[in-house]
């Protein structure tokens, strides 16, 4: 795979941005734990002269184009995953161009000003990875929906304007998503804290008789959006390849596949950042009167990072090139990416923070940064256990789950 | 016998209980063979009532029971289609596209089909599959049923995973309104 002029072009300002404006302050805003609001708009104001974000003249050129998304996430986490976790996951703020009246009110000039934070709220106290049936529901009262339910996990929950809520709409009996606004209906949050990707905040919310108009109900914005003549692609811009596999795959798996490939290259930003540090510490650290790099078991540490990192960076890129190509196995492959390049970033992180010693463990060092943020990768988005019973699916059509 | 005897049959049929119209309706539907069409025509609030019983009925139980009537039950639905569209300049605004679809339950033996021309601005219908059809769409009868009748919006329902579709999104996304537009038209569903 090539990236273009104009791919090339964008990586490349991207990592300027990120060697001169994070790279200096990452290790203290991390320690300082989950960002705060502003901060947050602070960091999307900066990414989106650089076209990443969610605002509606941005967001074609980021979820538009699979490599610019993927380049994103990598280079990103490469200098600070819970930069890039804050960012993905406010996506679902892009859906209050279709909303109801009210949320779009509120909403939509935030939005258009960059300052509409998202979060997706699927996970349950109780429930957990079986996202399928979820205890949040909405009940219909005239034309409002009535949420009742509890998530945790939830990435920006504490900080979000905008959240998209898996609940059982009682009316139909099925499974949908609300987008809940908090100017409209408020909702309550709690800190949870994590042993990784301490810069992004993580909350409980509850709902407590929360109400929200009809058509934030997320089959009603899609149906409704395109009852008034939008195409598929203006309601998710993703690439035309990309909703073609809407039919085959169902809309909400391809949104899951879209972000897991994100997650993949995550992984790998990672343990690119991990191996750099190794590499460096390996070629100037001395013991026994030499480099530690000259002692065999010190360069096979080094090449089994690289192999990490050339073979996750490879099935990751498959992964993307499935999406561009609007390939049937891209659900598979996002989900073998996903679960293979998270499991590989532990081990590479653990490899490359032995070859540090116990500077690899030195809290003024990042490379213990690198090891916990790795840490987690394995379970958000689903866990590997999961990634491995969806490629079990796609592979022999049986479910396991 | 004459049409309006027939319409009485079915008038007083829609009055029973879902089991005993669910009896009646094999022999009622037989009755209509041939003359379907212009009977909805002339009858268009009867027909209307015959929808909305539909929202009730077991369609699958039904059709399963009567096989041999699954056409037929099909033909007064289409015929009822085809008659609104022809009368509805709304509808026949909204048809802007060719679109072929098929449509087959996954829970009893049912199976039709809808043509619709964007030159001729029509939408005809019938049972039966086509050979090569653009989109395939396979579901419970309930939820085909309510697909043309309008009980099921197409967006939500799709969304909501009532139903399956396979084939290019546009096509299906520039199906939804037209379905949409024709529900609209639909006498007992204009009336809720
Ligand atoms: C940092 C972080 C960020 C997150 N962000 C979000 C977010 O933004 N939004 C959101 O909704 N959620 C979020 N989550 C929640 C995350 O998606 C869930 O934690 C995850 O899906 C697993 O659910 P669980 O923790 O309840 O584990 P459980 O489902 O209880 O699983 C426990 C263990 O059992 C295994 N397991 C479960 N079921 C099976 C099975 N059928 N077969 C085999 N093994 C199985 C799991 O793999 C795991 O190892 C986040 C979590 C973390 C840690």
């Amino acid at each position: 795979m090539r990236l273009t002029d104009d791919q090339t072009a964008f990586r490349d300002e991207l990592r300027t941005y990120l060697e001169t404006e994070i790279e200096p302050i990452v290790d203290e805003a991390d320690r300082n734990g989950p960002m705060t609001r502003d901060e947050l708009v602070g960091y999307l104001e900066d990414l989106q002269e650089l076209g990443i974000g969610f605002t509606p003249d941005t967001v074609h050129r980021y979820f538009g184009d699979v490599w610019r998304f993927v380049i994103a996430s990598e280079e990103i986490s490469r200098v600070w995953p819970s930069l890039n976790v804050a960012l993905q996951m406010s996506f679902p703020a892009l859906f209050v161009r279709f909303a109801a009246d009210e949320t779009r009110q509120a909403m939509l000039p935030k939005l258009e000003a960059n300052r509409c934070i998202g979060c997706l709220a699927v996970t349950e106290p109780e429930g957990g990875s079986d996202t399928a049936h979820p205890n949040t529901v909405a009940r219909k009262d005239g034309e409002e929906f009535v949420l009742n339910g509890e998530k945790v996990w939830v990435g920006n929950a504490q900080i979000a304007d905008v959240a998209l809520v898996i609940a059982r709409d009682a009316s139909e009996d099925a499974q949908d998503m609300f987008l809940v606004d908090r100017a409209n209906a408020d909702f309550e949050t709690e800190e949870m804290n994590k042993l990784g990707w301490k810069g992004v905040p993580n909350g409980r919310m509850v709902f407590d008789n929360v109400r929200v108009p009809v058509e934030n109900r997320f089959s009603t914005i899609f149906g409704d959006a395109i009852a008034d003549g939008h195409d598929i692609s203006e309601i998710v811009p993703f690439p035309e390849s990309v909703s073609q596999l809407f039919f085959e795959h169902k809309p909400l798996n391809v949104m899951f596949s879209f972000m897991r490939t994100g997650m993949a290259f995550m992984a790998v930003g990672i343990m690119q950042a991990a191996f750099d540090d190794a590499l460096a510490y390996a070629q100037d650290r001395e013991t026994f009167g030499d480099p530690i790099a000259q002692h065999q078991l010190v360069q096979e540490k080094l090449y089994d990072v690289r192999a990490a990192i050339e073979a996750s960076r490879g099935l990751s890129r498959r992964a993307a090139e499935a999406l561009v190509e609007g390939d049937s196995d891209a659900r598979l492959l996002s989900s073998l990416a996903k679960g293979y390049a998270c499991e590989q970033s532990i081990e590479a992180t653990s490899d490359a923070l032995q070859v540090l010693g116990a500077a690899g463990l030195d809290l003024e060092n990042r490379m213990e940064r690198y090891y916990r943020d790795a840490r987690v990768m394995t379970i958000p988005d689903g866990t590997t256990e999961i990634q491995k019973l969806i490629v079990g699916k796609e592979l022999t059509g049986m479910s396991a789950y | 016998m004459t049409d309006t005897d027939l319409i009485q049959d079915i008038d007083a049929s829609l009055e029973q209980s879902d089991d005993e119209l669910e009896d009646d309706l094999p022999e009622l539907l037989g009755r209509m063979e041939g003359q379907t069409e212009d009977l909805v025509r002339e009858y268009p609030e009867t027909f209307g009532r015959v929808v909305a019983r539909m929202e009730t009925m077991d369609i699958a139980s039904f059709v399963s029971e009567n096989p041999e009537t699954a056409d037929q039950f099909q033909e007064l639905l289409w015929a009822g289609m085809n008659v609104l569209v022809e009368s509805s300049p709304e509808v026949k605004e909204s048809i802007d596209d060719d679109i072929t679809v098929t449509f087959e339950a996954d829970d009893c033996p049912m199976a039709g089909h809808l043509e619709v021309d964007g030159t001729e601005q029509t939408m005809t219908g019938g049972a039966g599959t086509l050979d090569d059809p653009m989109l395939e769409i396979t579901g419970p009868a309930d939820t085909l049923v309510g697909l043309i009748v309008g009980r099921v919006d197409p967006i939500q329902g799709f969304m909501q995973q009532q139903y399956q579709m396979d084939g290019p999104v546009h096509k299906g996304t520039r199906l939804a309104p037209i379905m949409n537009s024709l529900s609209d038209q639909v006498p007992a569903s204009a009336e809720s």
